[in-house]
């Protein structure tokens, strides 16, 4: 998974868009910084703890970051949930995506700080429905 | 899995970003959007080195606990035990500076750090959990306090605290199973009604092999128990008190009049269970306490295996209305039955889960039992198991985890009692002393 | 309510059947299980309870899932009735049973219904009703252990258990 969104990045680096009718290779910082962070939170969101209903359910939280690269606990929250129709299973789905963004922080997200204006409000979906379990 | 260590290697591509110049950065600082759809099957990595003996009297306690509680995690097949002999650090004192980078470098996410001190025949439990990647304490520490035999409810408490914490789920290991223990060859069956904890420690027997009993469920609170027994010479309804293992017949029946599967509702204070009178079989609600008789369903058809919504707004049993074991709900004060049950096969022994976002059922195709789930409206209908007989479900009191009876076929053929999640997953045999069938969960203990 | 046994040698011969019956063997009632085991008389003595479970035929079988009596098994049931009706002083209990091809309880119900069936035929065909009781023992007394359907059909049953004792 790792290896292939590192891939992806470079890719993107070296392929035009397809909607690139200028030819201009339309490659932005957040793609990179997405990919990034997407490596990062994705191992420490468990899966396997969720039920098949919470599974089911998409979940977008949104979070700041500190400079640091470190989320601010108290700024994480749920901006919207599909499949919601069982509370508990939004409130679980909600409670693991949390725990990633937190659990996987370690001492700070390894992202550029000349950068933190693009990354100092993220908003993460997590969709586990094409997961292959 | 990817582990933190991996992830440094990637940041060559980030880093040749930021240095080349591609289209500036927009000015707008708006939100960085990006979506999530991997994460991690594998079980999360826990390390638990044997808790402190504070004192000589505890050690023998401190070494079982922490078995226990390793036990109760790895059985989740949601976590990973680190043996102790990978260990780099060793903790010496409950209350000495975890060594973060020496449990990171053994890739354990979770560390579980507790002492054990004996004081005058009573144990003092204390634990401690640690987010090993994020190095900070995950919760307060706690402290448990009881008898020395009562350490496996010590060690059971522990262990749910952590499952907690660490999934956000309430655990079930300090929790009971009442099931039938069965003796001898398949056409001369003797069965007991006995009870266990839920990893098949501490069985006691709470009936002799006279009479058979079957099906027994646990009461909201775990105080009693309710069951069919022959002892009367008909199938008959029982109530038992758990501590005191008293046991009187639920109502008066009339002779010839047969009441069997029996369920409590979710307030505890009655009882919904089955009564064949003259070859029909209908579902009828009685008060604990006694009094009139409520029923339920009336038609020609069989009406069994009840089982209420946690609200108690709703009832779910199995009705062969249409030929075959079907599976309905209706309102519980009475109302039109919907069948929610839709694939093709026989449905029974609908069992509501105390999360209300399930049924559990057994299900009947092909001549091969299965155990499913299905949403409260017979969507999303999974299979988790299948065997030659896989029946009778009941749910742990978090929701996540099955029980069932799965007997072998043939002469020779036995009941075991088995655990499955509800993903479909980690199947085991939970073990019990001997043939074990029907197991009913108790709720959390504590 | 009464006993009448009718010779000591047939009270001693049912108290050790009795012994070695397993559960549901022993009733909380006063009455005596006599077709568990042998010595009931010389399936020669038509009065015998040998003559009925053998000759007579004790049993009638079911369809998977099923209650109906078919044309044998009604057939079984005629001569039960005959024999009860001259030989009035024996009550009767009506065992249903079911094959292990189902879940518990529905086999608890349904061998409530294959009882009541049978008891239905016999009170049809004069058997006074309070010389009858039913009773369901589900999948939970096989006679026939393997997992074939040559086993099954001999566990879907219904048997017409004689015991000494009049009136209720």
């Amino acid at each position: 998974m790792m290896r292939a969104l590192a891939l992806a990045a470079l890719m993107a680096l070296s392929t035009p868009a397809p909607s690139g009718a200028t030819g201009t290779v339309e490659v932005t910082p957040q793609d990179l910084l997405r990919a990034r962070l997407t490596e990062m939170v994705a191992p420490c969101w468990a899966v396997e703890g969720l039920s098949p209903s919470a599974r089911a359910t998409v979940v977008t939280l949104a979070v700041e970051m500190t400079p640091e690269g470190q989320p601010r606990a108290e700024t994480i929250r749920l901006l919207r949930a599909r499949g919601d129709r069982y509370p508990a299973d939004v409130a679980q789905a909600f409670a693991a995506a949390r725990r990633a963004v937190l659990r996987c922080a370690g001492a700070g997200y390894d992202l550029p700080a000349d950068l933190h204006p693009h990354w100092r409000e993220v908003e993460m979906t997590f969709d586990a429905n094409a997961h292959v379990m | 899995m990817l582990t933190r260590r991996s992830l440094i290697r990637s940041t060559a591509a980030l880093t040749l970003a930021s240095s080349l110049p591609l289209v500036p950065a927009r000015a707008q600082t708006g939100p960085l959007r990006l979506e999530i759809t991997e994460g991690v099957i594998e079980p999360l990595p826990f390390a638990v080195p044997r808790f402190i003996a504070r004192n000589g009297g505890a050690a023998d306690a401190a070494a079982d606990i922490t078995r226990v509680i390793a036990a109760d995690l790895r059985g989740t097949g949601l976590f990973r035990q680190i043996p102790e002999s990978a260990h780099i650090s060793s903790v010496t004192a409950f209350d000495a500076p975890v060594q973060y980078n020496d449990w990171q470098a053994i890739n354990a996410q979770a560390l579980i750090v507790g002492e054990v001190e004996e004081s005058g025949g009573r144990l003092i439990v204390r634990f401690r959990l640690f987010d090993v990647f994020s190095q900070q304490p995950l919760g307060e520490g706690l402290q448990f306090v009881g008898p020395r035999e009562g350490w496996r409810r010590m060690a059971h408490n522990v262990a749910d605290q952590v499952y907690e914490r660490i999934t956000g789920e309430g655990g079930y290991f300090d929790t009971r199973v009442v099931f039938i223990h069965e003796e001898g060859p398949k056409n001369a069956r003797l069965k007991r009604l006995a009870i266990m904890d839920y990893d098949g420690a501490n069985v006691q027997f709470l009936t002799d092999s006279r009479s058979l009993v079957l099906a027994p469920r646990f009461s909201p609170t775990g105080d009693r128990i309710i069951y069919t027994s022959y002892e009367s010479g008909q199938p008959r309804v029982y109530l038992m008190d758990v501590a005191t293992v008293t046991r009187r017949p639920l109502e008066a029946i009339s002779a010839g009049d047969m009441s069997f599967s029996p369920r409590f509702t979710p307030d505890g204070g009655s009882v919904v269970f089955s009564m064949a009178q003259g070859g029909n079989t209908d579902i009828f609600r009685v008060s604990v306490g006694g009094g009139a008789r409520t029923q339920l369903t009336s038609a020609p058809s069989i009406e069994t295996a009840p089982s209420f919504s946690p609200d108690g707004s709703q009832m779910v049993f199995e009705s062969d209305r249409t030929g075959g074991q079907q599976i309905y709900v209706m309102p519980a004060g009475g109302g039109e039955p919907q069948r929610i049950s839709r694939g093709t096969g026989r449905y029974g022994t609908p069992v509501w889960s105390p999360r209300g976002d399930y049924i559990a059922f057994t299900k009947q195709e092909a001549g091969r039992f299965h155990i499913g789930v299905m949403r409260t409206n017979g969507s999303e209908e999974r299979l988790l198991t299948a065997s030659f007989l896989d029946e009778g479900p009941t749910w742990a009191p978090n929701g996540r985890v099955l029980m069932f009876t799965r007997e072998t076929a043939g002469a020779d053929g036995a009941p075991a009692v088995y655990s499955v999640d509800i993903s479909g997953r980690n199947l085991q045999r939970v073990a019990t002393p001997g043939m074990a069938s029907d197991p009913s969960w108790s709720p959390r203990l504590t | 309510m009464t006993l009448r046994f009718r010779a000591s040698a047939l009270i001693l011969t049912a108290a050790l059947a009795l012994s070695a019956c397993a559960q549901g063997g022993l009733r909380g009632d006063d009455t005596v299980n006599l077709n568990a085991q042998g010595g009931l008389g010389a399936a020669s003595d038509p009065t015998s309870v040998a003559y009925f479970n053998q000759v007579v035929g004790d049993r009638v079988l079911f369809a998977v899932d099923q209650s109906t009596l078919d044309a044998q098994a009604q057939a079984t049931l005629d001569g039960q009735a005959q024999w009860l009706l001259s030989n009035a002083e024996y009550r009767v209990q009506i065992e249903g049973h079911a094959d292990e091809q189902g879940t518990r309880e529905y086999n608890i119900a349904l061998g409530a219904r294959r009882a009541a069936a049978v008891r239905d035929y016999l009170v049809s065909r004069g058997v006074p009703a309070n010389r009858l009781t039913t009773i369901s023992y589900g999948k939970e007394r096989p006679i026939e252990i393997c997992s074939e359907e040559s086993c099954y059909r001999q566990n879907r049953r219904a048997v017409t258990v004689l015991s000494f004792g009049t009136g209720v």
